[in-house]
């Protein structure tokens, strides 16, 4: 599937196609000038300047994985459920191999573990591309999904 | 200040050379805007401690890196020491108010207010264009969605008449937070940090709507930073007003001064946790 995401209002139409996310009255997705599109709760003050929200998606970096811990567990479709090697391993910054069927062709899919949105990976030609650094950090985070226990989304 | 000197000094504020003795607890805060605290309970493997006066709140004694974990990358917890989630648990923003964290940086209690909140309203989270990078990276992870992050120079806040509530958590000497912070201590430097925050409390004030609540806290003992301010607010804002704290269970000393007994000095003997002072105001009508 080809991400074709110029605004917010294509954003939102992207996630609810793609993932079936409908999103809650109270969050909004905003166009913002240079910092991509935001997401944050209605009703914000008017009157002040400054980012409202935080990114959720920009044009270089795609769809920000945080953005997708939130929203994620919204989705009814494209939620691909890890094993603990393989979750370990997309923690890690590392591509899964993996056969999944994916509804839309190819592209972003919500990667979960235990009932835990971990982010968000993209899936091509039976690979899981991972958006985490593969940094020390990661790799110590991984080891802790030991005996991680399950939690009903 | 030498070690020695500054025991003494110590002393004389606290009245208890030991005060700030103590080893200092580990903690950190379920962050309850991506997991509810009895579902945390249920599937974090961390060991760890409830506290009385919040239940969002957690000490653990295990030796790890609380940033290295699986429930911090997920944004169900952040690391927080004691007395510091006690600001905002004073301050009691209410859901669907209209809130100013003034130095928000690197907003563990921006966070937390937008928790206590249920992510609705608006917090204005502001601090310097320097510091801009870590309040932003915990706003996202812990998914903070109320936030209108600025970058102002405090001291030259625009905004008047305007906050329900305020929360004004000022640069300081950080004698309860860095105990280092002790050998660039000296009176002449907490006069020096005080004329700055003499001018934040007078911009966090002016920033409340009439009836609003401003919380000034620090992480340091000296009275100029801490009842020295909050004398020069009631002296020239007539209509500022010292608030008796409401939050059961918390040890604490009372203020210094006989205009701010109603304040708060928590030191490491009461908490083992850092050092703060907490004021709370009303700007009555």
């Amino acid at each position: 599937m080809e991400i074709k995401i110029e605004n917010a209002e294509t954003f939102k139409k992207f996630l609810s196609e793609r993932f079936g996310v409908v999103f809650p009255h109270e969050i909004l997705l905003s166009d913002t000038k240079g910092h991509g599109i935001r997401v944050h709760s209605r009703g914000l003050m008017g009157n002040v300047y400054g980012l409202k929200g935080f990114q959720a998606y920009s044009g270089k970096n795609g769809i920000n994985p945080y953005f997708m811990q939130l929203v994620g567990m919204h989705a009814k479709k494209n939620l691909i459920a890890l094993n603990e090697v393989d979750a370990k391993k997309f923690i890690a910054g590392e591509t899964v191999r993996k056969k999944i069927k994916i509804l839309g062709g190819q592209g972003p899919v919500i990667v979960a573990h235990g009932g835990h949105i971990l982010g968000v990976g993209h899936f091509e030609n039976g690979e899981l591309r991972s958006p985490f650094s593969q940094d020390r950090r990661s790799r110590i985070i991984q080891n802790r999904i030991k005996g991680w226990i399950g939690r009903d989304l | 200040m030498e070690p020695r000197e500054f025991e003494e000094w110590v002393g004389t504020i606290t009245g208890d050379k030991e005060a700030i003795g103590t080893a200092l607890q580990q903690s950190f805060r379920i962050n309850t805007l991506k997991i509810p605290i009895e579902v945390f309970d249920e599937v974090s493997e961390l060991k760890n401690k409830k506290i009385k006066w919040d239940e969002s709140g957690r000490t653990y004694t295990d030796k790890f890196d609380i940033g290295n974990t699986i429930e911090y990358f997920l944004g169900y917890l952040h690391p927080q020491s004691l007395s510091s989630m006690i600001p905002p648990l004073v301050l009691g923003p209410k859901a669907g108010e209209h809130v100013l964290d003034l130095t928000a940086a690197p907003g563990s209690k921006a966070t937390q207010i937008s928790a206590i909140m249920e992510n609705t309203g608006t917090l204005v989270a502001n601090d310097l264009p320097e510091k801009e990078t870590t309040l932003v990276a915990n706003v996202a992870r812990l998914g903070a969605l109320n936030v209108i992050i600025t970058n102002r120079d405090a001291r030259d806040w625009p905004l008047k008449n305007e906050f329900d509530r305020v929360l004004l958590d000022v640069p300081c000497s950080a004698l309860g937070s860095n105990l280092n912070a002790m050998k660039r201590f000296s009176i002449s430097y907490a006069e020096s940090l005080a004329l700055v925050q003499k001018r934040l409390i007078m911009k966090g004030f002016d920033a409340l709507k009439e009836g609003g609540t401003l919380v000034y806290s620090t992480c340091t003992y000296s009275i100029e930073e801490n009842e020295n301010v909050i004398e020069y607010l009631l002296s020239v804002r007539e209509e500022a007003k010292i608030e008796k704290i409401e939050l059961e269970y918390v040890p604490h000393d009372n203020g210094l001064t006989a205009e701010c007994k109603k304040c708060w000095r928590i030191y490491p003997k009461h908490l083992n946790s850092d050092g703060f002072f907490i004021a709370k105001i009303t700007k009555t009508e």
